[in-house]
């Protein structure tokens, strides 16, 4: 058992890897009353193509990790929901790009439950029936996020900005491809993609460490599994250009909206790079775009922007991004803008180190809720980084990295996309 | 927990705990719900959090707040039944993470000028119509919102149930700067306070301030809990270009916190649809695939619970008669003790959980509080446990419903214009 303290933080976990290969990290939280545990794959909506080291190639259909994550709940002993609910432990699961999280959080005993989730993961047991079932479910998922204006927004900016890139499908695929969607290609799925080996636990306990490590040793060590699919993620080559430059698209709202979003080509290796590469970008934007700008009340008050506005900034590996959303009805106006203000942006001593004032507040915050320190935890640890390290990046941004980053955006390539209002 | 009480309706709650990197402060002012106090709250809040008389820009708020390490109050209001609580929440972080001890005091000042000193004139409020019109119109393109706010409208008519706690369309251009100046001085001043501190504080300094920043007139308390006589089943249909439909069913047992049939009710509604093993998720998502989200939810202080849902608009009757079924279920006294059981043990974990979050103690013990039957969060775990089958079955009788409201989604009739490279 490997413990870590972190003295700025006041915080201390414990890492061991238990004889199946998987590693189990501890955050111990003395006096919180309740634990989550949350065990995950790094196999999310974005791992469309899988390559063994004999170079065989395995094709994912999109949507297929949401899909398993779906299907995991399912078991010959019965209702898997069920039994925790009887445990007195809400089970929960989602999915993003990146990783497909199950996880529990309980005030009660943590064994029952702990057992329950290791069981639940390892081993998958599915019908073609309970695949057909599961369909109209996750159709109708699909359908709820269709018509939601802002997941929609976003779900078409995506496919406008990313030619080969996953991003460009929804994480839960779509109907054709949820259509497409069968019991063995889940099994294959699965069977890439859940050995301990390749997977993470996190628990969040107030509970002693060594007493969580011994359950899942014990757990693992009355099971069998395969030898661990040597795979890896195949490197997308995504082109430079968008796939789209303008996009609109209608739904029957009342509230029209745009995004522009520029598309940052960099040959950022490491994730701390990248990270960092984030955070200098993020500060530069919100120096600018934001009230910290004098001429901001100006904007709002001419219309410019509105109360929605906001940006998001991404670099990750083979893409970055950096998005800006509105609610305008003159996409044009906006982009222009946009065009116009980044070219003037730009960022004080005094500013900068206000900002990391702010999020240095944020990131002790983030230590508060049991279930979002464990999620970063992951999100992290499948990244290559470390956690704590993670926690302070910001305090190394300099003004001349702000510099050298703000060299990514290309004016010229971007893609607008617009909601209009349908016509009756 | 116990409130200790300053005077007459000005409680303060202090929770002292050291495992929280903040401190959680929440300023609670309960006044009358009316669709005008409704619209009038909402504007404060808007203005309130934007700028205040010490600081007059945006961008001395955030200087001010980032010198905080990103404090900021979240000004927001909640409907309590017949009230609305305009709450001033606020978190400062730990001064002893970043060799602070001495934060605490320009922030006490930070958050008292929040509190009484927002910047209201017709610049700033000209703003917060503009941003209150615009959160009015985003919940309305949300269909699952906007079928809810019709449903409670059609349902609670004439009640504080049909008030949307967000503000009207209607009545937003008519409010003035005078009527948000006399409605916070009267909130401020007069109305009851609750203040909830979360967190490593010293609760004699922290309750010296509260006494003399607020201690000194009276103050009036709002009855919250009423009973909603609206019992005429009505059913609205309403259209929007969509591939999925929204579903509210919206029932009235008239069974309120001061109830004893309340815990009953409670149990019941969670065995009926607020877990992964419900009735309504099992029989209807689950064996039959019928839709992704369902769900049932009570309105506390209103008396009323309602079942919600997104399916496809031609199983929208065969829904509805599997809802029926359900309630028809637990009425015939169907429902499996397991069930009961797991409904029971589920309600206690999260109950035992809210310790983890500062904002879910503050949330809970305000509800405690307003309810004023219970003491501690141990009394109404006892009270839980004893529920038994019958008084389940006996309360579910009491389920009428009172509005079916189907948005029908009529297909996408999408259009999409492109430009590639």
């Amino acid at each position: 058992m490997n413990k870590i303290t972190n003295q700025r933080f006041n915080e201390t976990i414990y890492e061991h890897i238990v004889s199946s290969g998987l590693k189990v990290v501890v955050i111990h939280k003395p006096g919180y009353i309740g634990s989550s545990a949350l065990i995950a794959t790094p196999f999310g909506g974005m791992h469309t193509k899988l390559q063994d080291k004999e170079g065989n190639v395995f094709d994912i259909l999109p949507g297929s990790a949401h899909f398993l994550e779906h299907k995991l709940f399912e078991s010959e002993e019965g209702d898997i929901m069920t039994a925790f609910t009887e445990a007195g432990a809400s089970v929960n699961a989602f999915t993003s790009y990146e990783e497909t999280v199950y996880y529990f959080s309980t005030s009660n005993d943590i064994e029952v439950p702990l057992n329950m989730l290791l069981d639940f993961v390892s081993k998958i047991k599915i019908s073609e029936e309970s695949v057909e079932k599961e369909r109209g479910i996750i159709i109708q998922e699909l359908r709820m996020y269709a018509q939601m204006p802002d997941s929609r927004l976003v779900y078409e900016t995506y496919r406008s900005l990313f030619v080969e890139h996953p991003f460009s499908n929804d994480i839960g695929g779509c109907e054709e491809s949820v259509n497409a969607i069968t019991k063995e290609h889940l099994e294959m799925c699965y069977r890439l993609n859940y050995h301990p080996q390749r997977m993470l636990m996190v628990v969040a306990t107030g509970e002693q460490p060594q007493r969580i490590f011994d359950l899942v040793e014990k757990n693992h060590a009355a099971k069998k599994f395969d030898p661990v699919p040597m795979v890896e993620s195949v490197k997308i080559n995504e082109p430079n250009h968008v796939y789209r430059t303008n996009h609109e698209f209608t739904l029957d709202v009342q509230s029209l909206k745009s995004t522009v979003t520029y598309k940052l080509i960099h040959n950022l290796k490491k994730e701390s790079e990248r990270k960092k590469g984030e955070w200098a970008l993020r500060l530069l934007i919100e120096s600018t775009f934001s009230p910290l700008n004098p001429v901001y009340q100006d904007w709002m008050d001419k219309g410019i922007i509105s109360d929605f506005f906001g940006f998001e900034v991404d670099l990750g590996e083979g893409y970055g991004l950096l998005m800006f959303y509105n609610e305008t009805e003159q996409s044009d106006d906006f982009e222009k803008f946009l065009d116009k203000e980044i070219v003037l942006s730009s960022i004080s001593e005094a500013t900068l180190e206000q900002l990391k004032r702010r999020y240095l507040g944020q990131a002790f915050r983030s230590l508060n809720d049991l279930e979002d320190m464990a999620i970063s935890f992951i999100r992290a640890t499948f990244a290559h980084a470390d956690f704590f390290e993670s926690l302070t990046w910001v305090e190394d941004i300099t003004l001349e990295d702000i510099e050298e980053i703000r060299n990514l955006i290309d004016l010229n390539n971007k893609c607008v996309v617009s909601l209009k209002k349908s016509k009756n | 927990m116990k409130p200790i009480r300053l005077h007459e309706n000005l409680n303060i709650c202090i929770i002292k705990t050291g495992k929280f990197k903040d401190i959680s402060f929440s300023f609670r002012f309960l006044s009358k719900s009316s669709e005008k106090n409704a619209t009038i709250s909402a504007l404060i809040a808007a203005m309130a959090s934007d700028r205040n008389e010490k600081a007059l820009t945006k961008e001395d708020m955030t200087r001010l707040s980032d010198q905080l390490y990103g404090s900021y109050v979240d000004v927001r209001n909640t409907g309590y039944g017949g009230a609305i609580c305009t709450e001033f929440k606020t978190k400062v972080l730990n001064g002893r993470y970043v060799n602070q001890p001495v934060i605490l005091d320009g922030f006490f000042d930070w958050m008292l000028t929040m509190i009484r000193y927002p910047l209201i004139n017709e610049e700033t409020l000209k703003e917060a119509k503009k941003n209150v019109k615009s959160v009015l119109i985003r919940s309305m393109d949300n269909p699952m919102q906007f079928a809810m706010k019709k449903a409670f409208e059609t349902a609670g008519k004439g009640y504080p149930l049909s008030i949307n706690i967000q503000g009207s369309l209607d009545l937003l251009d008519q409010i003035t700067v005078d009527e948000c100046k006399s409605h916070l001085s009267e909130m401020i001043d007069h109305s009851r306070l609750d203040v909830f501190v979360v967190g490593d504080v010293d609760e004699d300094e922290i309750t010296e301030m509260v006494k003399n920043s607020f201690l000194f007139r009276e103050r009036h308390n709002v009855e919250t809990m009423y009973r909603l006589k609206n019992t005429e089943h009505k059913e609205v249909e309403l259209s929007r270009q969509m591939n999925q439909s929204n579903l509210i069913l919206v029932y009235n047992p008239q069974v309120l916190p001061s109830d004893q049939d309340y815990w009953p009710l409670r149990v019941a509604m969670t065995a009926f649809g607020q877990l992964p093993s419900s009735l309504c998720f099992t029989e209807i998502r689950e064996k039959r695939s019928l839709c992704y989200t369902i769900g049932a939810q009570m309105i506390t202080f209103d008396g009323v619970c309602f079942v919600y849902t997104g399916i496809d608009a031609k199983q929208a009757k065969t829904v509805e008669k599997l809802v029926d079924i359900q309630l028809e279920t637990v009425k015939n006294g169907q429902l499996s003790l397991t069930l009961i059981e797991a409904s029971k043990k589920m309600m206690i974990n999260s109950i035992r959980q809210i310790e983890d979050d500062a904002s879910s103690i503050i949330n809970y013990y305000y509800q405690i509080f307003l309810i004023g039957r219970y003491s501690d969060k141990e009394e109404i775990i006892a009270d839980i446990t004893k529920v038994t089958f019958e008084e389940i079955q006996e309360v579910f009788k009491k389920m009428t419903r009172i509005t079916s409201l189907l948005l029908k989604g009529e297909g996408n009739h999408e259009q999409d214009n492109e430009s590639t490279l």
